[in-house]
Formats: C-alpha cells, structure tokens, sequence
C-alpha cells in the first residue's frame, strides 16, 4: 500500500532541546494511523513539521507526494488539520466560518456540510467564542471534512472533552473521513484502539514501534507463570521479556514479542517446567504503558 | 484574485467598527483643519480649535495604526496555532488582500481628503496629482510599511506594542548618543539618508520574508542586525569631514560674496567667573557685508576652535545654524556650547577664536511683480493669498495658502510705494522691506494631513518718527516683488579674531 506521509530522519532543535531525533514514520493511505507517546514525546511537533506548519532542522517529510516544505496554498486542499489548540476567528458565528472557508476549496461539498452541522449539532447563528470545547472540535472538524480530504491530521482532538463528547467526536470521525487516511495524535489510548487500524508510539523523538494493530495487539501477551518453590531462571531471559515479577511461586512478565509456538518453548528453557501458564492479551493502554516504563528503567 | 476579495470582505466585516471611527475622525480632521488657515481667529478661539485639531490628528494616527496591526494580526505570520496556516490561502494573495485594506482605509480616505481639501481652498486637484501621489507614497513610506513590519513579525497586540516601545527606546537612545558626536547636527544628511535607505530596505525584506516564508526566526535575527547596522553607520559617520566635503574651502583669489567679521566685544561686559555646568554658552556676534545685490545666503553650519595660548585649542565641531543673510550689512549672533573645564583653563587668557560658517548661497532668479488687490490674489504658481486681518494686532501682513509644499521665494517691498494711507507722508522709512521667510524651501508636510500649507509674508509697519504709532503698508494697490532663489553655490568661510577674552562673550548682545 503507497504511503500517504513518509518521514525520514527528521531533527527538530529548539535551542539546546531536540525534540526529534531522526525521527522516520510512513503512514500507509487508506490508514487510520493513531500516532501515541507520552507527553513530550514529540507527536505535535512531528504533526506541525508535517503541515509545514514548523520548519525541522533536519531531515524532511512527504505528504501525499508533496515535500512537507513546499505545502502552501492548493496544496490544503487535499487535507484537513484539527488541533486542540488551534486559533479559530472566534469573532465569527458558524454558519460565517463554514462560508467563509467554503471558499478556498473548490471540492467543497454544501450537502455534507449540511449534513455534518446537522450531525454534529452545531450552533449556526453562535459565535465560535461562545461556544465549548467540544463544539469548536466538531466546527473545526467540519470545516476540515466538507472538502472530502485525501488525508486528515487531528492533533489531540479529545483532549479536554467529556467522555459523551468524545465518543460523538469518533463517530463523526469515522462516518466523515470515508476513504481519506486519518493521523490522529492522541494521549486517549482507549479510544484509539477503538477504531485505528496503524499504531505508531513515539518517545523521546523517535518512533518505538510503528505497525499494524492487530499484530501490535497479537504480539504482546501478560504472562503468569506457576513455577513452584523456586522461581529461579536457569537460563538468560529474551530481551523481549519486559517488567519480570518474581513472587514466591509467580512469576509474571510481558512478551512483546509473543509466538505461540516458540514462547512456551523460551519459558520451559527458562524456568524449567511450570505448574501453570496463563497468556492474557492486553490492552493498548497497558501496551503502551508497559512500554513506556520499560523506556524508563533502561535510561534509569 | 477571488481570495484577495475574500479575504479583504472578512476583514472589512471584522473590522466594520474601527473603518467607521477612523473615517468620522478623518471627517473630524477635515472639518476642523481650515482653522489653521484661518489665523484671523480670536486668540482663545483658535487655541481650542488647535487643540481639537491636534487631538483629532493623534487619534487618527492611532485609529490608522489599529487598523493596519488588527488587519495583519487577523492572519498573523507569527506561531503555530493560527487555522489558516493550513488553509489553502495563496500567501502572495493574503499579503495583496492586506494592502488593498491599507490602500481602501488608509490611503484612499486620505487621499480624498487632500483633494476636498485643495478643491475647497481654490486649487485644482488634478494639478497637483504628481504631489498627491507622492504624499501618498510617504503615507505609505512613514507610517503603513513601518507599522506593517513591526505587525508580521508579532503575533498579537501587546508583542506588537513590546517592540515598538523598543524600537521606539533604541531611536531616543541612538539620538541622545549622535547628539554627543561633534558636527552630528549639521552633517548628517548622508548618514540619516543611508540610515533611511537601511530601514526602508528592511522593511520591505521582511515584509516579503513573512508573507512568503514566514520565517520568524529570520526576520527578527534581520531586523536586529540591519539595527545595528544603522546604529554602525550613524555613530561612526565622519560627520566633520562630510560637512568640509559638502562646502568646500574656496579657492584662493575667488570673490567671496559674503564678508564674514567676528565682533570684537568690549571688556566691560567681561566675566570670567567660573560655568557652574558642564558647559557654558558663548555668543559670538558676526558682521557680514559685501553680498552680491539679489543673493541670499544661509548659514548652515558654524565651528568655533579656540586657541590659547600654552598650545591649549578646542573645537566645537560643526553644529546646525540656519541664519539668513541679505545684502547689505547685518550682524547675527551665533551661540556655542564651550566646554567648562576648558574655559576655565583659559579664561583670564587672551585667546584666538576662529570661526567657520558653512554656507549655502543662492541667487534670486526672475523677478516677478505682483499686485496686492482686495479678496484673494496668486503670489506664486501655487500661492494664494488676501490681506490678513488680526484682531489682536495692528500689523496685518498678507496672509496666504499653498498647495502640498510651502513655495520658496524671496519677497522685497519699496514702502515708498504703499498705497496705504498714512497719517504722516514721513512715515514709511525708505529702507527696502523683505518677508523674514526663509528661501531655502522643501519644508512643511507635503499631502498628508496637510496638503493646505499657510503662510504669512509680512513686510511690517510703517512706524511714525516718534515711534508710537503704527500702520500696515500692504494695501490693495501695494505692489511687491518676488523671486524664487536659485542654489548658487556651497561653500565655507573663516574668519578669525586674535587676543580677546571669552569671558567678553558670555552675555547675548541684542
């Protein structure tokens, strides 16, 4: 599948903090690709970088065939950019902002503009100062939607909102963006593992892992291992064990990189025969989680 | 060009209220402004009125300023958060959207008002165009493109007010600084015009930078260094050897029209007591004579040095003059600042002082003869003028109106041949009256908020012999003579005057 935004070795120094270090990332079209990390981590700036919205000190990014660097003008009117934090013009009502910014897009499509404010329960005559949170999300959204974009970039959408809007907000997401590819940076882990189908976790400016989420979710398992008196390992443990527990009788770890047939086989090298063996899928939080902090203890 | 008028009908819906101000003042403006044509006004009357108008100017000028940082904030250049950035705006299109605002509520408004204003004094607009239009490139020049700079490289009013008290800050302090290098004040015309030309240019860059890089980091790191380089170009300047370089020393054996002589004081005013300050003013009273009939000649820059003896000397560097002298003998004084620490070294001694004038000179060109009526008359091409009325005086001289520019020219009366009527024929003295303006020309606002320049030509009053009574001699009938002068010549003289005491010059002698 062609990738609708590739990053390669991209650097971003803000004086002597780098907040990218050759970070490289390709999101494949047709994707809906949750970019997560803890804060700090580098998903706005890498967001911003590719909307030519920052410029990076190094290396370069693609989208949809355009050099990042050269996204001016026409160029938007493939994409669409939602930002918790971005400055609408707050003196407008809706309904001005929506006819407002109908003009530059010449695939600007009126009925699903009608039928997103409609959908999304927009206040048309309100200024976009009075209104909340969560209702200047759905107007940006709208506003980013009714041009049909080949590629929407939503930077922390739900950060802020109530549970109720946000799952409004995902439902919208899902029945507007049709066949566009979706970039959704977000520390809302739950609910990006309800509808992405690409993970990518980034930390400390670099991507840690970038995939797919059914093999993301298939390849880390939480491990419980009855092992007796004598929990000892005889052998050296795989590197992809992360966060060993010894209790008495338990052992418990996280696999990341589990296999069926060839994660038994490690645990019998390692500990010998075990009593009882459980392999509970996880979650993306705890995924992320366990990841993080394995970040943490190496560097520590 | 669908988005400059898009953009441009926002941005006038937005900013409806502040376009509705900013013209009921500029109507205001127009309304109060013939008020300083108008000099025949009640004394308190017309200081109401002056003020009025000078509070009317500054909240035009502050409502100008609003509306060029709103519209440019609108679509700010600085930040990351702002949604158009990732709008598909044209930015050549954006930059061209905002001028069109500039040009539809600054410029235009203004420019229409120069016109109402010269058409309702008696002027022909379409004359003047030439003049109009460049009124409106400094509009532009002075106010708009500064103002526009400082709004692309801000994102929001209270950064926009942070660098222009800054700047304005830097601007006192570069002052203060070329105010303490000798000769800044008289020959700084180079420097200031590079100094110009610098911040112009920059100006211009950054304005292009922003709307089509949009490089903050950039800009700022250019407006920095193009202050700097002003600050390089104006303190470093050889102001003393640009001044010698502009009015050359006149080869030996020319025929000097101007025949400069330091006044020799007499001790009985001497006073050598110690200055109290840092410096202490001397006066020095200069004789001229043996200017060539039809020439005026200005004196644009003086330099005293002072020799003592012991080998002691000091300079004062050239400094800013401005006298006017016309043939036949006259004595001007001219002040300088001498170092207290100096004096005080020399003043019990007999001294040398020498003096350098730089002097410009020019030459009355065709004579043409005019005739006071009654109502209004032409002075010059672009002169009107009536006899004045002063209420709160008894000399009424002729007062007139320009357009744009104040005309230059040189105007002689014979009151021999006044049409007034005197009480006593021995009344007019027979000694040649000249209107006390200057020749040099090129002053005053050109169209702007003034493209109606007053003027007086005041020729006095005929004053009988036991000096307590007296007449105006401008009457309809008057006839009077004038010249526009012609730039001659640029050149510096000396004079000098051995063995005197400066203590004998620390008092003005009037």
């Amino acid at each position: 599948m062609p990738n609708a935004v590739t990053i390669e070795n991209l650097t971003k120094r803000f004086r002597d903090v780098s907040a990218l270090n050759g970070l490289n990332m390709a999101i494949p079209e047709r994707s809906i690709f949750g970019l997560v990390g803890p804060n700090g981590a580098g998903k706005t700036t890498a967001i911003k970088i590719v909307m030519n919205i920052l410029h990076a000190t190094s290396g370069r990014a693609e989208v949809l065939s355009w050099d990042s660097r050269d996204l001016v003008g026409s160029a938007f009117c493939s994409i669409g950019y939602v930002s918790e934090n971005q400055k609408l013009p707050e003196w407008m009502r809706v309904t001005d902002f929506l006819a407002y910014v109908r003009n530059f897009y010449p695939t600007w499509d009126r009925e699903l503009e009608n039928d997103l404010v409609k959908r999304f329960d927009l206040p048309a005559k309100r200024k976009l100062k009075m209104l909340s949170r969560g209702m200047r999300m759905k107007v940006a959204l709208a506003s980013s939607l009714a041009y049909r974009p080949r590629l929407i970039v939503m930077d922390e959408p739900f950060s802020g909102l109530d549970p109720l809007v946000r799952d409004e907000l995902i439902e919208c997401i899902l029945r507007g963006t049709g066949e566009a590819t979706l970039l959704i940076s977000s520390h809302d882990l739950a609910e990006i593992e309800t509808f992405a189908t690409h993970i990518g976790y980034l930390e400390a400016g670099q991507l840690r892992f970038s995939e797919e989420l059914k093999s993301l979710a298939s390849r880390f398992r939480q491990i419980e291992l009855a092992v007796g008196d004598s929990p000892l390992p005889h052998g050296a443990m795989p590197e992809s064990w992360l966060h060993l527990d010894f209790s008495s009788s338990t052992v418990r770890f996280i696999e990341s990189r589990y296999d069926e047939g060839r994660t038994p086989s490690d645990i019998l090298q390692v500990f010998g025969d075990v009593r009882n063996a459980t392999y509970a899928p996880m979650s993306l939080r705890s995924i992320f989680l366990a990841v993080a902090r394995d970040t943490r203890e190496h560097k520590a | 060009m669908n988005q400059v008028l898009h953009i441009f009908r926002k941005d006038v819906r937005r900013q409806w209220l502040e376009i509705v101000v900013s013209l009921l003042l500029l109507i205001g403006f127009a309304w109060k402004l013939p008020i300083i044509w108008s000099p025949e006004l009640r004394f308190g009357e017309a200081q109401v009125s002056r003020w009025l108008l000078a509070v009317l100017g500054v909240c035009l000028c502050f409502s100008w300023w609003f509306l060029i940082v709103r519209v440019i904030l609108g679509e700010s250049l600085v930040g990351d958060r702002q949604f158009w950035l990732t709008r598909p705006y044209q930015r050549r299109w954006l930059m061209a959207a905002k001028a069109l605002f500039v040009i539809a509520f600054v410029n235009v408004p203004v420019l229409v008002f120069d016109i109402a204003c010269l058409a309702r004094v008696g002027f022909s607009p379409w004359r003047y165009l030439p003049g109009l239009l460049q009124g409106q490139f400094f509009l532009t020049a002075f106010l708009v493109v500064p103002i526009a700079t400082i709004s692309v490289i801000t994102e929001s009013a209270v950064q926009f007010l942070l660098i222009l008290f800054g700047i304005v800050a830097y601007i006192s302090g570069l002052t203060w600084v070329v105010g303490q290098i000798p000769s800044s004040s008289a020959g700084g015309d180079i420097p200031g015009a590079v100094a110009l030309t610098v911040a112009g240019g920059t100006c211009v860059a950054l304005l292009v930078l922003q709307y089509f890089r949009r490089d903050t980091l950039v800009s700022r790191w250019t407006l920095l260094g193009s202050v700097c380089a002003i600050a390089v170009v104006v303190t470093a300047a050889p102001y003393g050897r640009l001044v010698e370089r502009a009015y050359p020393d006149l080869p030996a054996g020319s025929l000097v029209s101007a025949g400069v002589k330091i006044v020799r004081n007499t001790s009985a005013n001497r006073d050598d007591s110690p200055a109290a300050g840092k410096t202490l003013n001397l006066f020095v009273p200069i004789d001229t004579s043996g200017m060539v009939q039809g020439s005026v000649v200005v004196v644009e820059a003086a330099r005293l040095t002072i020799y003592a003896p012991g080998g002691l000397a000091w300079n004062s560097g050239w400094i800013g003059a401005g006298q006017i002298l016309w043939p036949g003998p006259s004595r001007f004084t001219q002040a300088f600042d001498v170092s207290s620490k100096f004096y005080s070294s020399v003043a019990g001694s007999a001294v040398e002082m020498r003096i350098g004038l730089a002097v410009s000179e020019y030459r009355e060109g065709t004579v043409k003869q005019i005739m006071v009526t009654a109502g209004s008359f032409n002075v010059t091409d672009d002169g009107i003028c009536a006899i004045g009325q002063r209420s709160y005086s008894y000399a009424a001289g002729l007062q007139c109106k320009s357009a744009l520019n104040e005309p230059t020219f040189a105007a002689h009366l014979d009151p021999m041949s006044t049409t007034c009527t005197l009480p006593d024929t021995r009344w007019p003295s027979l000694q040649l009256r000249r209107n006390a303006g200057d020749p040099k020309g090129d002053f005053g606002g050109v169209a702007g908020l003034f493209p109606v320049q007053p003027f007086e030509i005041n020729f006095g009053v005929a004053i009988n012999p036991a000096g307590d009574k007296a007449v105006s001699i401008v009457c309809p009938g008057t006839k009077f003579s004038i010249a526009t002068p012609v730039l001659f010549s640029r050149y510096r003289i000396e004079t000098e005057i051995q063995a005197v005491h400066l203590g004998s010059y620390r008092s003005f002698d009037y």
